[in-house]
């Protein structure tokens, strides 16, 4: 049992503090990602790319 | 005085205001970002554009929704620590499908929009259209009663628990608030949502974690599990059916296959995998989101833990709500223990900061997966038996009016299901009904050559055997078997049907050469 409490103990620990390193990356590069996403579907709209859905249903046409 | 005790929390008007404000800013965003929706690929997709740090936000916001922080520890409050062990194996398995690309990476190359898309280019239609509606349906069943858990972890933490009223009335209100906010944006601004809810859920928990052990103290918690649990508290092989608790070596399996399934095969997660940038986007996003898969369990448990202990510490009349001393005395639901023990140890503000994101969590869930089985139904069931007639702009129409339909579903359901399966367990048997068959489907179609749709269409239906696992059916045919027996039952029966009928059935177009090609070209 002693093994056992110690490796919950481990990963409780270490669990916390990979999960707290994470969280501030995903926080500061989540941002930018967001932006880019946004900026990527409205070019896509501006330059009239169509998804592939669109391509399908003109192909059905 | 039972009564006293259920309203007694920390909640303040501070924290009813941060309540209140935090999912109007989500609906802000919701119409703001609806302005970007022009296709189909938009709505389901995000544009196919979710970079590393947003796809790991998303697929922590999907997957670290409320419901899983409520099951989680009402798996703990009867387990113990033993219960680590499904976080730790869910954090190896993602780990492993992140650098391997298991599953996902090949999907990625295909450039599907969703699993049964797959299945009609590497099967035929009928697979596709069987498969969508075996996804939907176990999917649909499985978030049944997502509303009703989570309905309960906020009128628990708030300390209305005592009205009767409270549970129907919030039920209502938040179906309402996603149903609006998921049909306006789609998955932009279940992306966002999810972004949103990633960085205040994820500082909270660590923050309301630190709190539950500075309260209870560190050497405390484990000293009372020795005490109360024993060795079957800590140690995950034992098990003691007389007694009904500990897990044992089956259990194990189970929970490493559901580690698989919920990074890998889950239609959620996939939709994420999906919409990321490249097929190596994909697994770099579950490299490092392993650790959300992780952490996603493993934080709940602990919190479940400690209101264990609590409970017991505390004594009295709590631990007489819970566990009654009075033969024919009715228990209090474990469910209402965790944010009964977070309303009494969070201060004022940091309590109101915690359901708000925990309110985000719910709402991102719930976006996320009427996203997934509306456009499921619509895309891999509607459109291919209308015979692909539908414009984008209809297939749009069509998923938000099935969005409405799931919803209004999910609060009949919670109303009025009556199952005794810990929730874990509910929702592990009617997931089944979907992945046992698309595990098999999945497997034998990117990696096995002679797999053929016969095979494919006889193993989707064997999957429908997990729902024997359920108890209203248990109880229905008088059998008793243990959930996690009935669904590895059903993925080793699917997986026998489908190479058996691949093998006797052989397509005489067998598509496997084309996929291949396919991802060749990418």
């Amino acid at each position: 049992m002693e093994a056992w409490m110690l490796l919950w103990k481990i990963v409780l620990i270490a669990g916390m503090v990979l999960f707290g390193c994470m969280a501030v990356w995903v926080t500061i590069w989540g941002a930018f990602d967001v932006k880019k996403m946004l900026q990527s579907i409205n070019s896509e709209h501006e330059s009239g790319a169509t998804s592939p859905d669109e391509m399908e249903e003109a192909i059905n046409n | 005085m039972i009564d006293s005790i259920l309203a007694e929390t920390n909640f303040s008007t501070i924290d009813w205001v941060i309540v209140i404000v935090y999912p109007m800013i989500s609906l802000g965003i919701g119409i703001f970002v609806s302005r970007f929706i022009k296709n189909m690929n938009d709505f389901v997709c995000a544009g196919k554009g979710l970079g590393t740090a947003l796809g790991v936000a998303t697929l922590t916001g999907t997957e670290l929704g409320l419901i899983t922080v409520m099951y989680s520890s009402q798996k703990a409050f009867g387990g113990g620590f033993a219960t680590f062990h499904i976080a730790l194996i869910a954090g190896v398995v993602t780990f492993f499908v992140g650098v391997s690309g298991f599953f996902l990476y090949r999907l990625r190359e295909m450039q599907v929009l969703t699993i049964p898309e797959f299945y009609e280019r590497r099967f035929d239609r009928k697979t596709r259209i069987l498969g969508g509606i075996m996804m939907a349906a176990g999917g649909i069943l499985n978030m049944g009663l997502f509303l009703k858990i989570g309905s309960m972890f906020i009128v628990g933490i708030t300390g209305l628990s005592e009205n009767s009223w409270a549970l129907p009335a919030v039920m209502v209100f938040l179906i309402s608030l996603v149903l609006v906010y998921t049909c306006l944006g789609g998955m932009v601004s279940v992306v966002i949502a999810d972004y949103v809810q990633f960085v205040v859920l994820s500082f909270g928990m660590i923050f309301a974690t630190y709190l539950s052990i500075k309260n209870l103290g560190w050497t405390n918690i484990f000293d009372s599990i020795v005490e109360l649990k024993g060795e079957a508290g800590f140690d995950p092989t034992i098990k003691d059916a007389s007694k009904g608790v500990g897990f044992g070596v089956e259990y194990i399996v189970y929970a490493a296959f559901g580690g698989l399934v919920s990074c890998a095969i889950w239609p959620t997660s996939v939709s994420r995998a999906l919409a990321a940038k490249s097929p190596k986007t994909v697994k770099r996003q579950f490299t490092f989101a392993s650790v959300s898969y992780m952490i996603r369990f493993l934080l709940p448990y602990f919190w479940g833990i400690c209101a264990f202990v609590w409970i017991m510490n505390e004594g009295g009349e709590l631990k007489e709500l819970f566990f009654p001393s009075v033969e024919g005395v009715e228990a209090k639901s474990d469910l209402y223990a965790m944010p009964m023990f977070l309303g009494s140890i969070l201060p004022a503000g940091v309590i109101g900061l915690i359901t708000a994101a925990m309110l985000a969590a719910f709402m991102s869930t719930h976006d996320s997966y009427l996203l997934c089985w509306s456009s499921v139904l619509t895309q891999d069931v509607i459109a291919p038996l209308m015979g692909d007639k539908l414009s984008p702009q209809k297939r749009i129409r069509i998923s938000r009016i099935l969005i409405v339909v799931i919803g209004i579903y999910v609060l009949g359901w919670g109303l009025l299901y009556k199952g005794s399966l810990a929730i874990f367990d509910y929702m592990a048997v009617t997931g089944a009904i979907y992945f046992a068959g698309a595990f098999a489907l999945l497997f034998c179609g990117l990696y096995w050559k002679r797999a053929s749709s016969t095979g494919a269409f006889w193993a989707l239906i064997a999957g429908s055997s997990a729902i024997l696992g359920l108890d209203p059916v248990q109880a229905f045919l008088r059998i008793k078997i243990a959930p996690e027996r009935i669904t590895l039952m059903s993925v080793l029966l699917t997986t026998i049907v489908m190479i058996a009928g691949s093998l006797l059935f052989p397509d005489k177009n067998n598509k496997a050469a084309a996929v291949k090609e396919f991802s060749s070209e990418v």
